[in-house]
């Protein structure tokens, strides 16, 4: 996960105005392979 | 200090140098054209994201604000970049608003100019009231917060907690024999498989980009 963090900024948990925390690093690799397997 | 409570995360001011003001009077708005003639509020009050903190400085953010906070004006955090031909001056302020009058609270200035000294702190408090309240007028460019918007709490942690526990913990919910059952072609093999396949379509596509040839249907 570590990898994918540093090699794109996207993958990182950021928080947003109100400093609430976004979606983990986990989270976000998760959705992303979901779309790839099923397409959506 | 007891009366401004506002949550910081530790981590944001770790590196900065905390110098709060120990007693703070309810502020009149006086008129100071000081900041205003070295930061006018075009250069200096556009909205922009909150500031970014990268190897523990604050970077050059804009006068930022909460959302979802009811009142007219908004209380929160506010940074205001100072721009000198030295050197360049972060101050982070928390403002609380209350029956039209804000509030100011020092709390952390990031860099030092001899040019740039106030005669007290009062005059430094009363020119960023002013700053943040002309500034807080202002019409911003996408709309802006909303006051009284519903905020959905979606338990977005909880999320990660749960998804770890069920799959990366120590004796996860659903083990690999039960994920393999469940994914039917998901073993392992296959999903290294799955990953050379992408790998290797991207970077075709990416030569396919670069070099603008039409070949790359012939390798997949």
């Amino acid at each position: 996960m570590n990898v994918v963090e540093v090699h794109d900024d996207y993958f990182v948990q950021k928080r947003n105005a109100a400093n609430v925390l976004a979606l983990s690093c986990f989270q976000k690799i998760t959705a992303a392979m979901r779309m790839l397997t099923y397409g959506l | 200090m007891s009366t401004f409570a506002h949550t910081t995360s530790p981590r944001l001011f770790a590196s900065c140098r905390l110098d709060p003001l120990p007693t703070l009077p309810p502020l009149a708005l006086c008129r100071s054209s000081w900041l205003h003639r070295h930061c006018p509020p075009s250069s200096c009050c556009s909205y922009r994201s909150p500031p970014t903190i990268k190897d523990g400085q604050v970077q050059p953010g804009r006068i930022c604000s909460k959302a979802g906070i009811s009142s007219f004006y908004q209380s929160g955090q506010y940074v205001i970049p100072w721009f000198s031909s030295h050197r360049s001056l972060f101050m982070r302020f928390h403002a609380t608003i209350v029956d039209s009058t804000i509030f100011v609270l020092q709390e952390s200035c990031l860099g030092r100019d001899p040019i740039f000294e106030f005669d007290d702190d009062d005059s430094l408090i009363s020119s960023v009231a002013e700053i943040i309240k002309t500034f807080l007028n202002e019409k911003r460019k996408h709309g802006g917060s909303i006051p009284g918007h519903i905020v959905i709490y979606r338990d977005r942690e909880g999320g990660h907690d749960r998804m770890f526990k069920d799959y990366l913990a120590e004796n996860p919910t659903y083990g690999p024999k039960i994920f393999r059952r469940r994914f039917l072609f998901f073993h392992f093999e296959l999903i290294c498989c799955m990953f050379i396949n992408i790998i290797v379509v991207v970077k075709l596509w990416f030569c396919f980009l670069g070099t603008g040839c039409l070949g790359i249907f012939s390798y997949v």
